[in-house]
């Protein structure tokens, strides 16, 4: 039988990675004890979410109410299926960013380091928050988070370009947050009377029937003004804040793009969309399809762009946007196939973006290399590096057995179920094209010839090199049990 | 009925490749010789059925569909990998052999798929497999053509991929089995595609000859046998009877054969002449008869053998004096006596000469088809046999071995040893050859389809019609002797327009879309940002009492804020929290009035 | 050198001994044709004696002057000109 279980437990991922950063604030004196304090907090966090698990598994949610502001707009953590699959992974990820974190920022001898985990981990107090909330104000406060306490982390380098780069990742996402999501939570609140989400079923959502019937267009106005305000999930033509955060260092960059950021941004679209929105409203307003249509348009455009650039991170970021529409293409599709290919993808992503990101820090901390056509031969040098490069990118391109090839099918066959051909070809054609910008990377790196001098170089840093070559790992092995992730999707909303 | 085991031959393979990086050289060589000998022995011991039906991704996976038509290509397969193996024991570089292991294991899967969804997962194998036996001949062309060949072979893939989900989707069913020509739809004819790209059909063949030149050398000898046939094996099973197919084969055959004769490096004359032989194979598919049928199969196993040899003797030829280019060399008859003797049953079986097994199974397949009155294409067929000849059976051993060594080609005082187990391979290829050709039945009794009247080879008439077919071209190549020369420099095929395709995808799409692209940035950056700035500072005398009295309850939001403050522009963020209230009243307005 | 390949160094020193083996095998493959003959001709031609030897001499020539004397012309380049070595 499910039930929701009121539950104070709730509060503990929220609590750990609160207290966390002043953890670290007051350890930072000792290098070594303060990033003690990540790695137990990470574990903590992560323990904490696996807790839920077995009641999830059953079909219950848990929730927990932390306090009213207004009637009807309250502080609420919650967790269910979705949740549980985000709130996973941004602690375990964490802790391979921290390792990742410690060879990189030593190795790099950068400065304000205790400045850099201590807003590290409140972004991912922000994940977490995200992955937990009940009710759109919630989901909002701990979106905006995000954004603030990653803006250090972007500008870390406090140069120009730092600088210049950062603020545009600020007021890019703010701006669309404030323009757009703002008003469309109130929109929410005049129409319904209520933010809280409707997280046992996705089919009804939280908009009563009567009221999409009285006002569609108000409703569509809402959902339009969500999918504009959600920037984090890079649908174009609001992802170019994604290429200019590339000044962050790169293990940022991994957070932003695997762990915490993008994946808040697709993981409160699918809230929206499904819990939010539900699919008799979805259906029957006639949103899902447009925005299926606009996530293929930045699918297909996105790995275009991404062929061009020679500059890794470049090319990564606009992979990253192409692939968070992955996400979105499922959900919007409506159909359970499909949206089971959508949200496993948020897990399957995570873990082979943050490889590849993993990978090309771990590149610039041996060779300050960024361009790729100067890598010739670098494989031979680092090899574990390319060859979990590798693997992921197989993974990014959708081959069997690794995990990509998983979620790909089952999105695929969600278009079949909806009929939509045209959505089939776009996601066989971004296969194609995911090749033909991931495979040179690798083939340069290990069968051409050097054309800078590599001689001195040697594999990163066992900080490094380990956590990599684990993502990449639980990669191949997520497509060999996918079922892990799974579960949680077939208890979600009674799907 | 007893139940009889069943045990995959890829798993050996699957194995190997898995454990290998961890072994020691010399343990590591032999213990590659183990997966090809279990499935020796596992294709000879396992009888018809259905095994290993597995759940994966929602369905029912068969992994182990055993019939006739199955075991005939396993069995040719399972000889091969051995054959392959043995020629690779002098070989140090273990990913050769791990690549050539993963390639195997796809074939075998490949080959024993009962559905759609193992049958893809074991195509891509394959494909990732031969990419790397290309790119580890680490030059710059092979790592180029390593690229282009897994790009389209990538691209094949995702045809069979389309065509499949759209067959489950019409027919709610992933089951691979023959699908008759009068009910072909749209999505059979992209499944017919994906096969025929792996087939190198004309004109989707270009890859072909482009890749397998530049591959390792042994990985070249793997190649030429699994990837063609597993695709002949997946056409034979889907497509027989398919007319265009036919066509499609004879036409394969003889442009193939022409390229053949006038290109002048040894392994892309083997090349093309592969895709003239996996012609003759797709006429017998196409035409569907029992005998032609018959007649693709036993061509195939015949094939492999002799092909592999050749492979392996250009092989051996490369490994010694460095090249393949027939302009640059001459007169190895005296320095390599041996690999020209084993050359030669090569070149005459697939010629189709008496006494060699391409005899008896060329002479079925065209006799299968000129009796089902497809007279055209059983010409085509003669004539491809005929260039054949003249390229593979006169042209490449003369210039190569037979002539005298012209004076302007130089090769070292000694010659490169070539390792015992090279000539091992090649000999274990030839005698099968030789054997198959004088006692026809051990390749005939494996034959999957019934005929009524069983083909019999050894006729005085089909005897003498090889010999004056082959006689006599040859007197036409003795005749025009002074023009079949080789000259140096490349024939260009279709792959011109496939690279200038891939080059104006480039050019004419993806570029602009980036410059688009960064111009939106700018645009962005020029516009939006600077008037958001405005409109932010002008909104800024509303925020102090406001946003003090909401954010007051929360810690982390002062501490935040206070944190922020120090590291941004003073005052930013409150005129971002200004603008936010703004917006938030005007949205309740809007509402009001229009809600 | 090995004895095998100094034997066939002395055969290919021997080379017109072999040349006119060969047409002397013609010859009498050519007088065979006339006696053993098709039970059932696949091309209709072929019950008469010479067909195949006709047709592999004119397919053989055609296909090599057609390929080499009007479209290896028109295709053949230099080894470089893809740009790949």
């Amino acid at each position: 039988m499910t039930a929701t279980i009121e539950s104070v437990r709730l509060l503990l991922p929220l609590a750990v990675t609160l207290v966390a950063p002043f953890a670290i604030w007051l350890a930072r004196h000792n290098e070594n004890r303060r990033e003690a304090v990540s790695f137990i907090a990470a574990a903590a966090t992560f323990l904490a979410m696996l807790s839920f698990v077995p009641g999830i598994l059953e079909g219950h949610i848990y929730r927990y109410t932390l306090f009213t502001i207004m009637p009807g707009i309250t502080i609420t953590v919650a967790l269910d299926g979705l949740g549980i699959i985000f709130g996973l992974i941004a602690p375990f990820l964490w802790g391979f960013a921290t390792s990742y974190n410690i060879g990189y920022m030593r190795g790099l001898k950068e400065h304000a380091q205790t400045r850099y985990y201590f807003c590290f981990a409140i972004a991912i107090f922000g994940a977490v928050g995200v992955a937990m909330s009940a009710n759109v104000f919630t989901l909002y406060f701990f979106y905006e988070v995000i954004t603030v306490f990653t803006y250090p982390l972007v500008a870390h380098h406090q140069d120009a370009e730092g600088f210049a780069g950062a603020r545009k990742y600020l007021v890019y996402l703010m701006g669309t947050s404030k323009l757009f999501l703002l008003p469309a939570m109130v929109l929410t609140y005049v129409l319904c009377g209520t933010l809280e989400m409707n997280l046992g079923s996705v089919v009804d959502g939280m908009f009563p029937a009567a009221v999409v019937a009285a006002h569609p267009n108000l409703v569509r106005l809402t959902y339009v003004l969500y999918v504009c305000g959600l920037a984090k999930a890079a649908l174009m033509p609001f992802h170019n804040w994604l290429p200019s955060a590339m000044v962050a260092p790169t293990p940022v960059s991994a957070l932003l793009h695997a762990v915490a950021v993008v994946k808040a941004g697709v993981f409160s679209m699918s809230r929206i969309i499904l819990s939010g929105f539900g699919v008799e409203t979805m259906d029957h307003l006639g949103l899902g399809l447009p925005t299926a249509y606009l996530a293929a348009f930045t699918i297909v455009v996105a790995s275009m762009i991404a062929l061009t650039k020679d500059d890794i991170k470049a090319r990564l970021a606009y992979s990253t946007v192409s692939q968070l529409s992955y996400v979105i293409i499922g959900v919007a599709l409506l159909t359970p196939m499909a949206v089971q290919g959508g949200l496993m993808h948020i897990a399957n992503h995570a873990f082979a973006k943050i490889t590849l990101f993993f990978g090309a820090g771990a590149i610039y901390v041996v060779t300050h290399q960024k361009k790729i056509s100067l890598m010739n031969g670098l494989g031979r040098k680092m090899p574990w590096t390319f060859g979990a490069f590798g693997l992921a990118s197989l993974s990014m391109i959708g081959m069997p057995p690794v995990a990509g090839f998983v979620s790909k099918w089952y999105l695929v066959n969600g278009t079949l179920q909806a009929g939509q051909t045209v959505l089939l070809v776009a996601l066989l054609a971004s296969t194609a094209l995911n090749a033909g910008y991931f495979v040179p990377i690798f083939y340069r790196a290990f069968f051409k010839a050097p054309v800078i001098d590599i001689d001195h170089y040697k594999e990163a840093p066992l900080t490094m090199v380990v956590p990599l070559c684990f993502t990449a790992l639980v990669s191949l092995l997520l497509g060999f049990y996918p079922q892990v992730f799974q579960d949680f999707i077939r208890v979600f909303g009674n799907y | 009925m007893a139940t009889s085991s069943f045990l995959h031959p890829s798993l050996g393979f699957l194995i190997l490749a898995v454990i290998l990086p961890f072994l020691p050289g010399r343990l590591g060589k032999w213990l590659s010789l183990v997966p090809p000998i279990v499935a020796l022995w596992s294709v000879f011991s396992m009888a018809p059925g259905v095994y290993a039906v597995v759940p994966y991704l929602g369905e029912q996976v068969i992994l182990g569909r055993v019939d006739q038509l199955s075991l005939i290509f396993a069995q040719v397969f399972a000889v091969m990998s051995l054959i392959g193996m043995i020629y690779a024991l002098h070989l140090d570089d273990k990913g050769q052999h791990i690549a050539a292991s993963l390639y195997v294991a796809g074939s075998f899967g490949s080959v024993f798929a009962g559905d759609y969804v193992s049958l893809f997962v074991f195509w891509e194998l394959m494909s990732i497999g031969s990419t790397f036996l290309i790119f580890l001949n680490q030059t710059r062309e092979s790592t180029l053509a390593g690229f282009r060949y897994f790009l389209y072979h990538t691209i094949g893939g995702l045809f069979l991929l389309g065509g499949l989900l759209l067959r489950h989707k019409a027919t709610g069913s992933f089951a691979f089995d023959h699908i008759p020509s009068s009910e072909a739809a749209v999505y059979d004819w992209l499944i017919l595609i994906g096969f025929c790209v792996n087939a190198a059909v004309v004109p989707l063949h270009a890859w072909l000859p482009d890749a397998y030149p530049r591959a390792t050398i042994v990985g070249a000898v793997f190649m030429c046998a699994f990837t063609t046939k597993t695709a002949v094996y997946v056409l034979a099973r889907g497509f027989a009877g398919w007319e265009a197919l036919a066509v499609a084969g004879a036409v394969m055959a003889v442009y193939a054969v022409g390229h053949a004769i006038i290109a002048n490096s040894a392994r892309r004359v083997l090349a093309y002449d592969i895709i003239s032989q996996v012609g003759y194979m797709a006429v017998g598919v196409g035409v569907g008869t029992a005998l032609t049928l018959d007649g693709a199969a036993a061509h195939a196993y015949a094939h492999i053998l002799y092909k592999s040899l050749l492979f392996m003797s250009i092989g051996c030829v490369i490994y010694t004096v460095g090249t393949d280019r027939l302009e640059k060399l001459g007169g190895l008859a005296e320095r390599l006596p041996w690999v020209a003797v084993l050359f030669t049953v090569g070149s005459l079986s697939i010629s189709g000469m008496p006494l060699f097994n391409g005899f008896v199974t060329k002479t079925m397949t065209i006799a299968g088809t000129a009796e089902a009155h497809h007279t055209l294409l059983a010409l085509a067929l003669e004539i491809a046999t005929v260039g054949t000849f003249i390229a593979v059976g006169i042209r490449l051993p003369y210039f190569l071995f037979w002539r005298k060594k012209p004076a302007d080609v130089r090769y070292d005082a000694t010659l490169k040893a070539i390792p015992w187990n090279m000539y091992a391979g090649m000999t274990l290829a030839a005698v099968l050859c030789i054997a198959q050709g004088v006692y026809p039945d051990m390749l005939y009794r494996f034959l999957p389809y019934h005929v009524e009247e069983p083909f019999v080879p050894w006729t005085a008439w089909h005897v003498l019609q090889a010999l004056l077919l082959l006689g006599f071209s040859g007197l036409a190549v003795f005749l025009l002797k002074g023009i079949v020369k080789p000259h140096a420099g490349v024939n260009l095929d279709l792959d011109y327009f496939y690279r200038l395709i891939g080059r104006a995808v480039l050019g004419l799409v993806c570029r602009p879309l980036a410059w688009i692209d960064d111009r939106w940035t700018e645009a962005y950056r020029v516009g939006g940002l600077n008037g958001l700035m405005a409109v932010a500072t002008g909104s800024s005398w509303f925020d102090k009492k406001a946003i003090d009295g909401v954010v007051d309850g929360s810690a982390c939001a002062v501490l935040g804020i206070g944190r922020l403050g120090a590291k941004v522009q003073n005052g930013n963020i409150q005129d971002y929290l200004a603008l936010a209230v703004l917006l938030a009243l005007l949205a309740f307005g809007l509402v009001w009035y229009l809600g | 050198m090995s004895s095998l390949g100094a034997l066939f160094e002395r055969l290919r020193d021997q080379h017109k001994v072999w040349r006119n083996l060969f047409f002397v095998v013609l010859l009498l493959l050519l007088a065979l044709n006339l006696v053993i003959l098709p039970d059932e001709a696949h091309f209709g031609l072929d019950r008469f004696p010479g067909f195949f030897a006709l047709f592999g001499l004119i397919a053989g020539a055609v296909l090599v002057l057609i390929m080499e004397k009007i479209v290896r012309p028109l295709i053949a380049r230099k080894e470089d000109f893809y740009g790949d070595l």
